[in-house]
C-alpha cells in the first residue's frame, strides 16, 4: 500500500468514527500526529468522493463530510464481490476453492440491502 | 490442386475444424491433466492459430478484405472492453481493499476481517495480490495455508491472470460458439492444475488435497467423515492430486 493509501484509509477511518460527519478542518485536528495540510486533505476527501466512499453535505457555510458506507459494509461488499466472481467474471480472480455456499452469499446481499434502504440518498458532488 | 480450390473447400473446412472438434478434443486429451503448463501455452496456440486461419479464409473466400476487416476490428474490439472492464471492476476491488484489508508484511498477504474462509489472487497489473479472509487464517493450520498461499503465488507469480482474461475475451468475441466457452474453462482448470503442481511441490500432495478439503468443506480438525460435496471443477483436482501420489500415501490419507 502506498502513503496516499494510508491517508486516504487514515480519513476514511476518521469518518468511520464520526458517523454525523466531518468537516475538512476537524478532519486536519483529528489526525494532528500526521499533520496533513488542510489542502491535503481536501485533495484526499475529493479522491474518496469519486471513489464513491465518502459524500458531503452542506451544513450552513461549510462542507460536513460522511462515509457512505461503514466498514463492515464496505467489507461485505468485498466479500460478495469475490463470491459472485464465478458467474460472470467481473473481476476475473483466482480462488482457492469455491467454497462459500450460495446462502453465505445471499445473508450477504440481504444484509447489504437492508443498509442501501436506511442510507439517505446520494446527491452527486456539485 | 488449383490455390482457387483450396482457398474454397480447403480453408473453411480447417475453420470449421477448428471451432469444433479440435477444441473439444483438446478438452478431452488426458496428457493436458499431467501436464497443466504445456496445456496451457497448446490453448494460446490454438486461439491465435484459429483466428488467423479465420481471417485469412474470409479474406479469401469473400474476395474482399472487408469482411475480414470487420471480424479484426471486432476481435480486437471484444479484447480491448474486456480487459478494460475487468480492469475496472479490479481497481474498484483493489480501492475497498486498500480500506478494508491490512497487509501482513511477513505472510505478504492481504487479509480481510471476515469469518467466511477465503483465498484469491486478483490480478493488478504486473504484480497480483494476494488475499485471504480471517476466517481463511483460523481455519487452516500453518502447512495447509502454506500450500494455499503457494497456490495463490503461483496464480501471481506466473501471471494466470492474463490466460484467463484472455480466454474470457475468446469466449465473448465468439459467443455463439459453445467450443469457445470449453477453451476458457479447460484454460481456467489448467491454471488450477499448474497453481496445485507448485503448490504439491513447494509443500506435499497430501497438505495441498487437505487444504483443498479444508477450505472447500470449512471443517476445522480433522476430516475424517465430513460431509461435503465438490463442484466438479474441484473434485477434478482432487482426484487429479490423488492420482499423483503413490499408493501409500493414498491409503493413508483415505484411512488416517
Amino acid at each position: 500500500m502506498t502513503r496516499r493509501d494510508h491517508l486516504e484509509r487514515a480519513v476514511l477511518e476518521c469518518l468511520w468514527d464520526h458517523p454525523d460527519g466531518l468537516t475538512a478542518p476537524e478532519v486536519v485536528d483529528l489526525l494532528a500526529e500526521r499533520q496533513p495540510a488542510l489542502t491535503t486533505v481536501h485533495t484526499v476527501l475529493d479522491r474518496l468522493r469519486a471513489k464513491d466512499m465518502v459524500l458531503r453535505e452542506r451544513d450552513g457555510r461549510v462542507y460536513r463530510h460522511r462515509a457512505v458506507r461503514s466498514r463492515e459494509e464496505m467489507t461485505a461488499q468485498a466479500m460478495l464481490a469475490v463470491l459472485q466472481d464465478s458467474a460472470d467474471h467481473h473481476l476475473a480472480l483466482s480462488m482457492f476453492v469455491r467454497s462459500v455456499s450460495s446462502a453465505d452469499a445471499e445473508s450477504l446481499r440481504k444484509a447489504l440491502g437492508a443498509g442501501e434502504k436506511d442510507r439517505p440518498t446520494r446527491r452527486r458532488p456539485s | 490442386m488449383s490455390p482457387e480450390l483450396a482457398g474454397r473447400i480447403l480453408m473453411p473446412l480447417a475453420v470449421i475444424a477448428l471451432l469444433w472438434p479440435v477444441p473439444v478434443l483438446l478438452s478431452r486429451a488426458r496428457w493436458t491433466s499431467r501436464a497443466p503448463r504445456a496445456a496451457a501455452v497448446t490453448w494460446v496456440v490454438y486461439a491465435l492459430v484459429t483466428a488467423y486461419v479465420l481471417l485469412l479464409t474470409l479474406a479469401l473466400s469473400a474476395d474482399s478484405w472487408l469482411i475480414a476487416g470487420l471480424l479484426l476490428l471486432w476481435m480486437l474490439g471484444r479484447l480491448l472492453q474486456t480487459v478494460y472492464t475487468l480492469r475496472g471492476s479490479q481497481r474498484r476491488h483493489q480501492d475497498a481493499l486498500a480500506m478494508v484489508a491490512i497487509y501482513d508484511p511477513e505472510l505478504r498477504v492481504h487479509i480481510i476481517d471476515d469469518d467466511r474462509a477465503l483465498a484469491y489472487c486478483l490480478p493488478n497489473g504486473s504484480q497480483p495480490m494476494v488475499v485471504v479472509t480471517r476466517g481463511c487464517l483460523e481455519l487452516a493450520d500453518d502447512t495447509e495455508l502454506r500450500a494455499i498461499l503457494a497456490h495463490e503465488r503461483s496464480h501471481a507469480q506466473n501471471r494466470h491472470d492474463l490466460l484467463v482474461a484472455g480466454f474470457l475475451a475468446w469466449q465473448r468475441i465468439f459467443p455463439f460458439v459453445p467450443s469457445c466457452r470449453v477453451a476458457a474453462a479447460a484454460v481456467g482448470a489448467a491454471t488450477e492444475a499448474w497453481a496445485d503442481d507448485e503448490a504439491a511441490a513447494h509443500v506435499s500432495h497430501d497438505v495441498t488435497l487437505r487444504a483443498i478439503m479444508r477450505l472447500g468443506s470449512g471443517v476445522p480438525g480433522g476430516l475424517d467423515g465430513v460431509g461435503w460435496e465438490p463442484d466438479a471443477a474441484t473434485l477434478a483436482r482432487v482426484r487429479r492430486l490423488l492420482s499423483q501420489m503413490p499408493e501409500s500415501r493414498r491409503f493413508a490419507l483415505q484411512n488416517p
